[in-house]
């Protein structure tokens, strides 16, 4: 995966000492400026005339209420014809990650010492669950949940650690991050997770949603 | 009015009241600068960038809703923005002239000579990195915002985030190696 730099090494080598301050005389301009232009605002806004409710209110209420009417009809008929794919599969997630929660909390802490299991999985719609429980260790356990047709398979490793396993017949690294809030994110060189949806790359998943769990 | 909250200033200034703004102002102002300082690198130009925050604030601030969106997620979004067009400005006169601006804002700097090319060198290095994860790694390690509030103010998903971090810290690893 390659080793990447630490914050505080990071942190040291950006907080440089010569990154300058803003000196007094320049802070008390600008200072100087936006109060003044505050108060050029306010007056702008006292001065300007105001309109009486009734001149604009009603005239504008009329096409609001039709477009209302028209919103309220459309959403109706839609509803009735079809059901959210994503309503369904949060729904069933939902239920999903209720029944695993304690089973499988109670199965990963007898695996607390580095056991792996290797994932072997088909290709095909999965859902990938994160999570992760921060007992105040530094290296807190991480598991990867994969469901495929329905079949559970798991995978568990320490925060830091790098896992070498097997993802739709392809040789896949997983690293487990954890992020300051103490919530964890899996990655890796073959897939991500970008704004909730897991990527795969050359197609290996499809359709792939990450839920977030914090025991 | 030292002692109320941002939220409370913010508050107040939307109402009107000109020295809560005025103290929101003076409490920001320096960090702006500094945000500002570490994405573009010149002096004048942070200073520019700081003045030009305070004044769209001065705008803004009435219409601004408190239990909206912190105040200071909406301070780093605009600084951000602002930043990053001084330093695409920037970079185009550099291409033009030829020099970089990280060497020249060191250059009268008591430091060691050792620590301003580890400095310079890592700053130049964090330039090389796409926007997004540069962003996102100034907002974390030089500010140390978590990856829940750098997700409001560039506006992605948390994991996003992590993800963005953990490339940068890789590329610069590997940069740094080379």
């Amino acid at each position: 995966m390659g080793k990447s730099v630490k914050d505080d090494d990071l942190k040291k080598m950006l907080d440089h000492p010569d990154i300058p301050e803003l000196d007094d005389a320049t802070r008390d301009r600008i200072v100087t400026m936006a109060v003044n232009r505050f108060r050029e605002t306010g007056q702008r806004s006292e001065a300007a005339p105001k309109r009486p409710m009734s001149q604009w209110l009603i005239p504008a209420l009329k096409p609001a209420m039709a477009a209302a009417a028209c919103l309220v009809l459309i959403v109706m008929v839609r509803n009735e014809f079809t059901v959210s794919p994503d309503d369904r599969t949060a729904a069933e997630s939902a239920q999903m990650m209720d029944s695993y929660n304690v089973a499988v909390f109670q199965e990963y802490q007898t695996l607390f010492q580095n056991e792996l299991r290797a994932v072997v999985a088909r290709d095909g719609e999965v859902d990938v669950m994160l999570g992760g429980q921060d007992d105040g260790q530094i290296n807190p356990v991480v598991f990867v949940h994969l469901e495929m047709d329905g079949e559970p398979v798991f995978i568990t490793a320490y925060s830091g650690q790098s896992i070498e396993t097997v993802i739709a017949g392809k040789n896949v690294t997983l690293e487990i991050l954890t992020t300051s809030d103490s919530d964890v994110v899996l990655v890796s060189d073959n897939f991500m997770v970008d704004d909730g949806v897991l990527h795969g790359a050359e197609g290996i998943y499809a359709d792939a949603h990450v839920l977030e769990m914090n025991l | 009015m030292k002692n109320h909250s941002d939220f409370e200033l913010t508050q107040m200034a939307a109402n009107g009241n000109e020295d809560a703004f005025r103290c929101l102002v003076e409490r920001h102002c320096q960090t702006v600068f500094k945000v500002a300082y570490k994405w573009c690198r010149i002096k004048e130009d942070a200073e520019d960038i700081a003045q030009d925050v305070m004044m769209q604030l001065a705008d803004k601030i009435r219409g601004f809703n408190p239990d909206g969106a912190a105040f200071s997620t909406w301070l780093y979004k605009v600084t951000i923005n602002k930043a990053k067009d001084a330093y695409r400005k920037q970079k185009t006169r550099q291409d033009n002239e030829g020099r970089y601006a990280g060497s020249q804002t060191l250059q009268t700097s008591t430091c060691p000579q050792e620590d301003k090319l580890v400095h310079g060198e890592t700053l130049e290095l964090v330039d090389r990195l796409p926007n997004k994860e540069k962003d996102v790694l100034l907002l974390i390690v030089g500010e140390g915002l978590t990856h829940k509030e750098v997700a409001k103010i560039v506006g992605c998903a948390e994991t996003t985030v992590s993800w963005r971090v953990h490339n940068a810290r890789k590329k610069l690893a590997a940069w740094g190696n080379q």
